[in-house]
Order: C-alpha cells, then sequence, then structure tokens
C-alpha cells in the first residue's frame, strides 16, 4: 500500500490543498503531512516502487534506499519543525510554496532515474522562489528574481546535460557518472548551482535571508542538501570536488566573519558546511562518504535551529543586524538555550550530533592517507570563530535595551525539538549510524578524540574572546561575485541598451537624410519646375512618340 | 564584548568571565595533558597540546585573513539601493 503513496507527491498534493482551506486545516495539514510521509519513509521497503511510461522512456518516480531514505528522514522532520515553527504566522500561500519545496525535496531523494529527479528538482526552484518572495518586502522581491534567474539557469544546465547523457547513453538511470562526456559535465555543473558552490554561491546568502524567519528555516534544509545528496548519487570520489569543497568552506568562513546581518551569516555558514560535505564525497571512501551523508543529515537539523533561533529574533525584536542586537538572554532564556545547542553541534563540542558526524570525514581522509584533506578540514574547524558569534551577538554582547517577551508556543516547541534531536543524535549516534549507506565501524567518543576537539575547541574560543575589537562587525558591504549580476551585468545592458539606442538614432538620421534627397531629387526633375514635370505641346510629343517607334521598328528588323 | 574599562562593575565581572573560562579550559586540558603519561586513557595522545595551539594560530590567521578580505573587498554603497 505504501508504495502507492510516495511521500514526496504527498506534500505536493498538500501543497495544491493548502490554499483552499482555512487556518486551521492549513496547519493541520502542514503539520500532519510530514509525519505521515516520515511513516511511510520509515516503513517503505527497499527498490523502486511505482513507474510509469512517458515517450519511449520508463520513468521510476519512487524508489528507496539507505542513502535516500535518510534524507528523506532528515526532510520529513524538519518539514514538520518548519511547519510548527511556522503555525499560526504564515499565509496560505507561503504554507503552500514550503510543502511544494519540502514534497519536490523528499520526491527528489526518493527518485528511481534521472528523469524523475529533475522534475522534482524544478518543483523544488519553484517552491524555493515563491518561499522567498513571501518575505513581502522589496528586497525579498528583487532577491527572488535574481534567485530565480540562477536557478532556472542551472535547471537549464542541469536539464540539458541529463537530456543528453540519455542521448548518448540510453540510460536515465540514477547512479554513478564518470564525467566521461560533455551531458555529465552539464550535470554536475548544475548539481554545484544548488550546491552553492564558488563562484555561484552567493545567491545563497542574497536570497535567504529576505525570506520570512519560517521561510529561512525551509529554504536552509532542502536546496543545497538535495544538491549534496545528488553529489553522493552522482558523483562519489569525482576528486575535483575537493578543492571545490574547500574553496566554499573558506569562502563562507571568511564572509560570515565579516557579515553584520546575523541570518545572512547563517546563510554563508550554510555554504561552508555544504563545503565539508563535498570535500567528503570527493574523498570518495565509505567512510567519507558516510560522513558527508550523515553531516547533512546533522546539518539539516542543527542549521534549522540557529535559523530559527535567529528568525525568532527577528519576530520579537524586527532587528537582524548584530550591531542592532545583544542581551536578549535576559528576556529569551529558552530560545538562547536552543540556539546555544545548535551552536555546539555546529561547532562539533562532544554530545552533540556535529561532534559524531563531522569528524567522521576528517577521519576518512585520515584513513586514505590524505593528510593533507585532513590537515585542511582541521584548519577548517576555526568556523567557531563563527558560529559562536552567532549567539554571542543575539543573546551577549552589549546590552542593546531590546526586553521583547520570549517566542511564541509553537516557536519554542519546534526549536525544543530539534534541539533535543540535535543532543539525541550526539548521545545515542548508532540509529543515525545504523541510517547510514555503508556500514559503519567508526567510535567517536574515544578519549583522543574528544580532548582533541576540546582543546581545538578551546583554543578557538580563547581567540574569539581575546580578538573581540577585531571581531566586531561593520555595515559596509563586502564586494561578492553577486556583483557581476547585480550591478556589473545591469551597468553592461543598460550600456548595450545605449550603444544600440544611439546607433538606431544615427541610422535613423542618415536614412532621414537619403531619403530627403531623393525626394529633393525627384522633385527637381519630375516637379513643376522640372525636367519631366514641365508641359510640352501636343506636337512636340506626337514627334518624339514616331522617332520613338521608328527606333524600336529599326532595331526590331535590323 | 562592551568596553570593560567603562562597563559598571557586574557587567565587568561578567566580562573577565567571559573570556577567562575558555582559559580555564585550556589550563584544565594542559593539566591533562602533563598527567596524561599516569593515565591508561590518555597514553596515546601524543599530538594533544597541538591541537589547541593549532585552533589558536588558525583562528589568527583566519581572522587576519578576514581583515584583509574586508580591507579590500569593503565598498560602501557597491550594491546602490539594490
Amino acid at each position: 500500500m505504501t508504495s502507492l503513496i510516495p511521500p514526496g507527491l504527498l506534500l505536493l498534493l498538500g501543497a495544491l490543498v493548502v490554499p483552499l482551506l482555512g487556518r486551521v486545516g492549513r496547519q493541520l495539514v502542514a503539520l500532519v503531512l510530514p509525519l505521515v510521509a516520515l511513516a511511510i519513509v520509515l516503513l517503505a521497503p527497499e527498490g523502486e516502487a511505482l513507474r510509469s511510461h512517458f515517450l519511449d522512456f520508463t520513468i521510476v518516480w519512487l524508489n528507496v534506499d539507505l542513502l535516500g531514505r535518510l534524507f528523506a528522514i532528515a526532510f520529513c522532520i524538519t518539514a514538520f519543525a518548519g511547519a510548527l515553527f511556522a503555525a499560526g504566522r504564515v499565509n496560505r500561500v507561503e504554507m503552500a510554496a514550503a510543502l511544494l519545496l519540502a514534497g519536490g525535496a523528499i520526491g527528489a531523494v526518493l527518485a528511481g532515474d534521472l528523469i524523475a529527479f529533475l522534475i522534482f528538482w524544478e518543483m523544488m526552484a519553484v517552491g524555493s522562489t515563491v518561499l522567498v518572495w513571501c518575505g513581502s518586502t522589496p528586497a525579498a522581491l528583487r532577491a527572488g528574481q535574481r534567485y530565480a534567474i540562477v536557478h532556472v539557469a542551472g535547471g537549464a544546465v542541469l536539464m540539458i546535460g541529463v537530456v543528453g547523457h540519455v542521448a548518448l547513453s540510453g540510460s536515465a538511470a540514477f547512479a554513478t557518472l564518470t564525467l566521461e562526456s560533455w551531458p555529465q559535465w552539464l550535470i554536475l555543473a548544475g548539481v554545484l548551482v544548488n550546491a552553492a558552490a564558488f563562484p555561484l554561491a552567493a545567491w545563497l546568502p542574497d536570497a535567504y535571508p529576505e525570506a520570512s524567519p519560517s521561510g529561512m528555516v525551509f529554504l536552509s534544509a532542502f536546496t543545497t542538501k538535495t544538491a549534496v545528496f545528488a553529489l553522493l548519487r552522482l558523483f562519489p570520489g569525482t576528486e575535483l570536488l575537493i578543492p571545490v569543497g574547500f574553496v566554499m568552506v573558506l569562502y563562507g568562513l571568511v564572509y560570515a566573519l565579516r557579515e553584520n546581518d546575523v541570518r545572512r551569516m547563517l546563510a554563508y555558514s550554510i555554504v561552508t558546511q555544504v563545503g565539508f560535505m563535498i570535500v567528503g564525497v570527493g574523498i570518495g571512501t565509505a567512510m567519507a562518504l558516510n560522513g558527508a551523508a550523515a553531516h547533512a543529515f546533522a546539518h539539516v537539523i542543527y542549521k534549522g535551529l540557529l535559523v530559527m533561533a535567529a528568525g525568532a529574533v527577528m519576530t520579537m525584536t524586527g532587528r537582524r543586524n548584530a550591531t542592532d542586537l545583544g542581551g536578549l538572554w535576559r528576556s529569551m532564556p529558552v530560545t538562547m538555550v536552543c540556539c546555544m545547542i545548535g551552536m555546539l553541534s555546529i561547532m562539533a563540542f562532544p554530545l552533540t550530533s556535529g561532534f559524531v558526524t563531522k569528524s567522521m570525514i576528517a577521519q576518512a581522509a585520515v584513513d586514505d592517507g590524505q593528510m593533507l584533506n585532513w590537515l585542511l578540514l582541521t584548519a577548517a574547524s576555526v568556523g567557531t570563530l563563527v558560529y559562536l558569534s552567532v549567539p554571542w551577538f543575539l543573546f551577549f554582547q552589549h546590552d542593546s535595551g531590546l526586553r521583547p517577551p520570549e517566542a511564541p508556543a509553537t516557536m519554542r516547541a519546534a526549536m525544543i525539538l530539534l534541539a533535543a534531536l540535535c543532543l539525541g543524535i550526539g548521545l545515542f549516534p548508532g540509529p543515525l549510524y545504523a541510517l547510514l549507506p555503508f556500514g559503519v565501524e567508526y567510535v567517536p567518543y574515544t578519549a583522543d578524540h574528544v580532548f582533541a576537539q576540546l582543546q581545538m575547541l578551546g583554543g578557538c574560543t580563547l581567540v574569539f574572546f581575546l580578538a573581540q575589537r577585531y571581531l566586531r562587525r561593520r555595515t559596509v558591504p563586502l564586494l561578492d561575485t553577486d556583483w557581476l549580476y547585480r550591478q556589473a551585468g545591469p551597468r553592461l545592458v543598460r550600456g548595450a541598451m545605449r550603444l544600440i539606442v544611439a546607433a538606431a538614432s544615427r541610422a535613423q538620421a542618415v536614412a532621414g537624410s537619403a531619403i530627403a534627397s531623393l525626394i529633393a531629387t525627384l522633385a527637381r526633375h519630375y516637379g513643376p519646375a522640372g525636367r519631366f514635370g514641365r508641359t510640352v505641346p501636343v506636337s512636340q510629343a506626337a514627334i518624339w512618340v514616331v522617332v520613338l517607334l521608328l527606333a524600336f521598328l529599326v532595331a526590331e528588323f535590323a | 564584548m562592551s568596553d570593560p574599562a567603562s562597563a559598571p562593575p557586574r557587567a565587568r565581572w561578567r566580562h573577565h568571565i567571559w573570556w577567562g573560562l575558555p582559559i580555564a579550559a585550556v589550563l584544565i586540558l594542559l593539566l591533562i595533558e602533563i598527567s596524561a603519561p599516569a593515565h591508561a586513557a590518555f597514553a596515546e595522545l601524543d599530538l594533544f597540546l597541538f591541537h589547541g595551539l593549532f585552533g589558536i594560530l588558525v583562528s589568527v590567521a583566519m581572522l587576519v585573513i578576514a581583515g584583509v578580505i574586508e580591507h579590500v573587498l569593503a565598498r560602501p554603497g557597491i550594491y546602490g539601493d539594490d
């Protein structure tokens, strides 16, 4: 029976129904559907379950395996927590878009072939774009337009790649590709756009923070992690991904360190964390792939938690800049504690989910003898400077004088749920390890690992507090790659348009002058005073006719 | 963190506690490191101290990189009204 109800399709149907319902019905559907989808994902047997025929192709809409199930579980949990966080505060369009995004993401990770994956992928693009627009500010509308352009372009590249691959190979199998043909390179490029790989990463901090507080929860969970899933499925062990991932880590860290907007700070840190996962995919051993998948699972949850905390503060204070906030621990203690748990998780503090997942990737590098990669992964742990910043700026630093009430009950419930999961996975990693695609022999809690990590975090934390004056945020924006299409591109187009208008104007002037000259010439010759316009006597005309007739006869019969 | 010199006494104490905590944590870990040879569980922690120092060094390096990047790329009004 479960094979007849794909969980992704269930949420997509919910997206269609939600706009028609009243407030209570809308909330009920948004809360119940992810739970039903989660139950289906957990109970569905492995293997292909739903096929249909289109043209000469058989599309496999549902294929449950360990990797897809792992991501689908994370997505169902986040969809439920996001709906809980949003309960009572979002309009019907935003909730429908959230369900469309979640359904598309769950459908994509459970897709049985490339064609089904592509269709769900495009649904995600539509849902996420509408979610950005639901921020309902002029900035959100502009950011949504840019987001749509980037994702339409990325989706087109992916579609050309998939169509080309199917045409060349005759197979739409959703399995490992080897980058032997140009369509496979296009597929990789299309997926990397959604993964926010540098230099195409700027769309993420540009768009996500402009969504509503609940909208960003959904956005932060699905798009980039579905791309990580696609890389795990299609390009495991592709060494090119290792430098791509490291550049993302560095880019995200540096920009987050200078960012004043807390939600943009979190958006940049998504790029960093996805970079970690992509490095794991590039290393490509069973341990590394397990690490990337586990880290994606943990990241969906703790990043959702941090985004919720920032969103709760934004909802209650109307502010999102670090320079405008501080001292909120007095009036928002529950949000503060949940945010701290999220921070500890993303820092990979022992007893949290980040500790038992993040280190698997570094351990994989050690096991495979890739010591340079291990060193770089360890160095990337200085992300602590960024992660500490989030609760520090929101709840501590100076007293901003703000005393907002604690976040509403549903917001708190959602944050407590995700915080409990962060701690639960950290304390009992066994169930998560059992869900991973390869067998796990990794033991995270060794004295060596725990104390080494504590020392690392202690060193970073020390620098964080001693170097506070260098961590102060400024309101001056940093130049990013999106400047090319936000400023340079439009300027280029405007310049080209000016050139075209000038050229057209000149051509018009030249043509006008030529026509005027022609008219004047004709007027001179055929006008009343012209050679051919003059009135001649009938006798003279008759003579000319006779002459012409004679000339014709001579020419004809001579 | 606000300027401790101009802060009221209670806030000043909080300021000291904030940056004192990680120092204390590092010192405690250092103490464990020193006593490591006496405990079988810590016998293999050859690079133990390395991680803390590494964290400090790389954090400082990251701050320097971020500072340079900000110096080079910070542009008031670079995005106009957009």
